[in-house]
């Protein structure tokens, strides 16, 4: 089974329709679940969709709330879909530094591109050109 | 490998958990049938149609900004990280 993480902007456009990229999402999701792939999320992931989701709707913040709950409720029901984290090796987390520097991450996304490696996961489906420095060695491919 | 199941009790729902051999992933979905004193899993493909009806089915508006791009994506967890900054 192929497998591929999700990123925040993927899941934020999801659930965006009237944003110019809601029908991608909704594409990558679909061939994805068509073609049977696992599916990855991170609570790093979680935490970027919750802060964005507040901090760009223009829903009052009670019942912000109460949608963002129903939308993870919602998506923790897409077919293959797992939650994981990078190992709790304190030794791991040094590559994240080694990551920043080689690709010229921010450190969230050099956490992302960690998790992605420890779970030797090959695929990222996001709308984000920062990892195009990754895509384009290779180790890591864009899901298109 | 087991031939024998038990069902328990997890929160409000029944379990059943299956062996390990027969290779389903977490988060996977199975068609479901019972027939009379068969309860029939299958590891079917869904269709095109049943993916797009499922998705609409998990899709919840979040009112956010209709024009909102990764780079604005970004910056604002950039900003975050700022803030908390001493």
């Amino acid at each position: 089974m192929k497998r591929c993480y999700l990123d925040t902007n993927l899941l934020l456009y999801f659930n965006n329709p009237n944003s110019p990229f809601y029908q991608q999402a909704g594409s990558i999701l679909a061939k994805l679940i068509n073609n049977n792939w696992q599916l990855f999320l991170s609570p790093l992931t979680l935490d970027e969709y919750f802060h964005n989701t507040l901090r760009f709707t223009n829903l009052p913040k009670e019942k912000a709330m109460k949608t963002l709950k129903k939308s993870l409720n919602k998506l923790i029901k897409l077919p293959n879909i797992q939650l994981i984290n990078p190992s709790t090796i304190l030794g791991t987390h040094k590559k994240v530094l080694n990551f920043m520097i080689k690709y010229q991450l921010r450190s969230r996304d050099a956490y992302h591109l960690l998790i992605m490696i420890e779970n030797k996961i090959k695929y990222l489906a996001t709308f984000d050109n920062d990892f195009d420095k990754i895509f384009e060695k290779g180790s890591i491919k864009k899901f298109i | 490998m087991k031939d024998e199941v038990t069902a328990f009790q997890l929160g409000s729902s029944t379990v059943v958990t299956l062996p390990k051999e027969f290779g389903i992933k977490p988060g996977q979905r199975l068609k479901i049938k019972k027939d009379k004193k068969q309860i029939i899993l299958k590891e079917g493909k869904m269709t095109e149609h049943e993916i797009r009806k499922l998705l609409d089915s998990l899709r919840v508006d979040l009112h956010l900004k209709p024009d909102l791009t990764p780079e604005e994506i970004n910056e604002e967890l950039d900003r975050r990280y700022e803030e908390m900054l001493p």
